[in-house]
């Protein structure tokens, strides 16, 4: 389910509407997902978040005391928090003015 | 209305242009797939009855909530099956992956498969969630219960050591 959430996030990355009807099975995914994979599935939520998906935050708290990693909620504003968009914006103001 | 759509899908199928029949077999079984839902809502609203039955009651509420899991694991399966027959799943090979997400998420621990055509990926990821669903959610209480269903066995021994649900609880501290 990972490998496909990846796929359709990079098909999309210009369409993140797209993605939100696949939320409810990312939420399926963060409560059977191996450890190695919680901290990736911990940023897609951030991103949903970003997106204006409802209901992420008490999601991401209850993933956190289920997988006993409460320091996810606490660093959560580091977290994922600088969007694809962002980044490309910062790049772009960068580039020296013509 | 479905058996209407499948009927129209074997008349209007052939006659539909090559670029046109993989989108009408998406939108064809997105509808299969909603028609598995009220078999599981039934699952889910008999699992807190369960803890109040007993005896032949208990013995026949489980029988029945089996054969709709049952038919809902089955169809599902099915469904991915005519999916990967009409290669709406196939996958374009890549030997490296660079992710877009690279600078705001973690590295990717695996390959993604990328669908040549990526509708179908958003189909695939609710069957698979819709499986995840029934083997560790719907599956699990039944199986306390006493119930045994051969299909979803293997499929839940798999899950149980992931799903935090089945695995290490003990740091979770009851109210």
């Amino acid at each position: 389910m990972c490998r496909t959430f990846a796929a359709l996030e990079h098909a999309y990355i210009d369409e993140p509407c797209v993605l939100l009807p696949s939320f409810s099975a990312l939420v399926i995914v963060g409560f059977t997902a191996l450890e190695e994979l919680r901290l990736w599935i911990w940023h897609k939520f951030v991103h949903f978040e970003q997106s204006g998906a409802p209901y992420v935050n008490p999601i991401k708290k209850n993933l956190s005391v289920l997988w006993n990693m409460p320091e996810l909620v606490s660093q959560d504003r580091y977290l994922g928090r600088r969007s694809v968009v962002d980044i490309d914006v910062i790049e772009i103001t960068r580039q020296p003015p013509i | 209305m479905l058996r209407i759509r499948r009927e129209l899908s074997g008349i209007e199928y052939v006659l539909l242009p090559e670029d046109q029949r993989l989108p009408r077999l998406l939108d064809d079984t997105w509808q299969e797939t909603w028609e598995i839902v009220p078999h599981c809502a039934k699952v889910l609203v008999t699992i807190p009855q369960l803890k109040h039955l007993q005896g032949e009651r208990l013995v026949q509420t489980l029988r029945s909530v089996e054969k709709d899991l049952v038919y809902s694991w089955t169809r599902l399966n099915e469904l991915t099956g005519l999916l990967c027959e009409s290669k709406a799943l196939d996958v374009i090979d890549i030997d490296a992956f660079t992710s877009r997400h690279s600078r705001c998420c973690p590295l990717l621990p695996f390959q993604p498969y990328l669908f040549q055509y990526p509708p179908a990926g958003l189909l695939q990821l609710m069957i698979l969630s819709m499986r995840n669903y029934i083997a560790t959610i719907l599956y699990a209480p039944l199986r306390d219960a006493g119930s045994r269903i051969e299909l979803l066995e293997n499929n839940c021994d798999k899950k149980k050591c992931r799903a935090a649900r089945f695995g290490d609880v003990s740091h979770i501290r009851s109210p």
